[in-house]
C-alpha cells in the first residue's frame, strides 16, 4: 500500500520516478508517510471564518446560524483554526 | 485548549453537530484585549467572567446572540480518556442547542476540507506546514496543526538550484522553522530563543523535465519559553526545479523531533509541501 501511494505521489508531483535520485525518493515517501491523512484532519472539514466580521457576513448570506468560541489563556491566545498558541 | 479543539471538538459527533454553524472563535489575553464587536457579544451572552477558559456563544443568522455556555472540560475526571471528554463535550453540545432549528446540511460521504493556504500568486507562493505529535496524557495534539508560511525573495535566492553541493544555514528557512514547535508550550513571550543548524544544500540528479536538490541536516531549536524547551529536528526537504533557470518549483520535506513537555517527551512529526503544488 505504501508503495501504491508513493508511485501515486510521484506522479502527482509530476516526477520521473526512474530518473529520480534515491535520496530524494527517499524524502518523498517519509513526506507521504508524515503528511495527515483526510480523516486526522476532518476538524477542518467544519466551515470556519476567521473573524466574528467574517462568519456576520457570511450567515447573513447563506441564513446560517454561528457559533462563536471565546477563549482567554494569559500567556497567548489560541488560533483554534490553525491549532497554534 | 489544544485538548478541547482535538478531543472535544473534533470529537466525530461534534463534528456533525457543528457543521450547519459559521464556525469562528477570539482568542486572547485576557477580556480586555477582546476588540469592540467580540466584546458586545461577550456582554449579550452575559458571561460576566473575568476569564473564559471557553464558552460557546450561539449567534443567528443576524449575528444577535440566541444562547451560549461555558462547558465543563474535565480532563482529569474522565482519566484523560480523550472518547469519554468527547462524549461528555457531545452532550453539553446536545444542551446547548436542544430545540433550536438549525438548517439541514447534506451528510457528504466525503467531507471537503478547508485546509489554511496561501492566496498570494507564485509558483510556489509559499508553503503549508502540517505538524503531528504522538499522544500525550493530556490529549493535546490529537488533531494536527496546520499552518502556512508565504514565499519571500529571501527563500527564493537561498534556495534557488545549487550547482555544486554545499550548506545552507537553517537561519535561511528559519520562516519554516519558525512553526516547528507544539501548541500549549509557548508560556513566554512566545518566538524562539534559537533556531541554528547547518545543512547541506546539493543537486540530486535530473529527468527530462525538471532538476532536484536536497537540504537535509540537524537543527537545534530553543523556545522563548519558561522552560527554555530545547530539542532537535532531523530535517530533510527535497527541493524541484525547471530545468531552464534555477528558480524553485516545487518542494516536500519532513523534520521529525522529539520534543519535551513537563516530565514528558513528545514525538513530533512535521511535513512540508509547496503550493500551489
Amino acid at each position: 500500500m505504501r508503495r501504491i501511494l508513493s508511485l501515486a505521489f510521484l506522479v502527482m508531483m509530476g516526477m520521473s520516478a526512474n530518473a529520480q535520485d534515491p535520496q530524494v525518493r527517499r524524502i518523498q515517501e517519509r513526506f507521504d508517510s508524515a503528511r495527515p491523512n483526510e480523516k486526522s484532519l476532518a476538524f477542518y472539514s467544519l466551515d470556519w471564518a476567521m473573524s466574528l466580521a467574517d462568519a456576520k457576513e457570511r450567515a447573513r448570506k447563506e441564513d446560517r446560524p454561528i457559533l462563536l468560541i471565546l477563549n482567554t489563556n494569559i500567556t497567548a491566545g489560541t488560533n483554534f483554526f490553525s491549532g497554534h498558541t | 485548549m489544544d485538548h478541547v479543539r482535538g478531543s472535544s471538538l473534533a470529537w466525530p459527533e461534534s463534528l456533525e453537530t457543528l457543521r450547519p454553524f459559521v464556525m469562528t472563535w477570539w482568542s486572547g489575553r485576557t477580556i480586555k484585549d477582546m476588540p469592540d464587536d467580540i466584546r458586545a457579544v461577550f456582554n449579550d451572552a452575559n458571561l460576566r467572567q473575568p476569564h473564559i477558559n471557553l464558552a460557546l456563544v450561539v449567534l443567528d443568522s443576524k449575528g444577535k446572540v440566541l444562547r451560549s455556555v461555558v462547558p465543563s472540560i474535565r480532563p482529569p475526571e474522565f482519566r484523560f480518556d480523550p472518547e469519554a471528554q468527547g462524549r461528555d463535550f457531545k452532550s453539553q453540545l446536545d444542551n446547548l442547542l436542544a430545540g433550536l432549528k438549525l438548517p439541514k446540511v447534506e451528510k457528504l460521504a466525503k467531507p471537503k476540507l478547508t485546509l489554511p493556504d496561501i492566496c498570494s500568486e507564485g509558483q510556489p507562493n509559499g508553503v503549508r506546514i502540517f505538524l503531528t505529535f504522538a499522544a500525550n496524557r493530556l490529549n493535546h495534539y490529537r488533531t494536527p496543526i496546520v499552518e502556512t508560511v508565504p514565499m519571500t525573495e529571501e527563500l527564493r535566492k537561498a534556495l534557488s538550484y545549487p550547482k555544486n553541493a554545499g550548506t545552507i544555514s537553517a537561519s535561511n528557512v528559519r520562516a519554516w522553522l519558525e512553526q516547528v514547535y507544539p501548541a500549549a508550550v509557548m508560556d513566554g513571550k512566545g518566538g524562539f530563543r534559537k533556531i541554528d543548524g547547518k545543512l547541506t544544500f546539493a543537486p540530486a540528479g535530473a529527468d527530462d523535465a525538471y532538476r532536484y536538490a536536497v537540504v537535509e541536516g540537524e537543527v537545534e531549536f530553543v523556545l522563548d519559553n519558561e522552560g527554555r524547551s530545547t530539542y532537535k529536528g532531523s530535517l530533510s526537504v527535497a527541493l524541484k526545479y525547471r530545468r531552464e533557470g534555477n528558480a524553485l518549483y516545487s518542494i516536500r520535506g519532513v523534520c521529525e523531533s522529539v520534543v519535551p513537555k513537563g516530565p514528558e517527551k513528545i514525538r513530533m512529526t512535521v511535513a512540508i509541501e509547496s503550493r500551489p503544488e
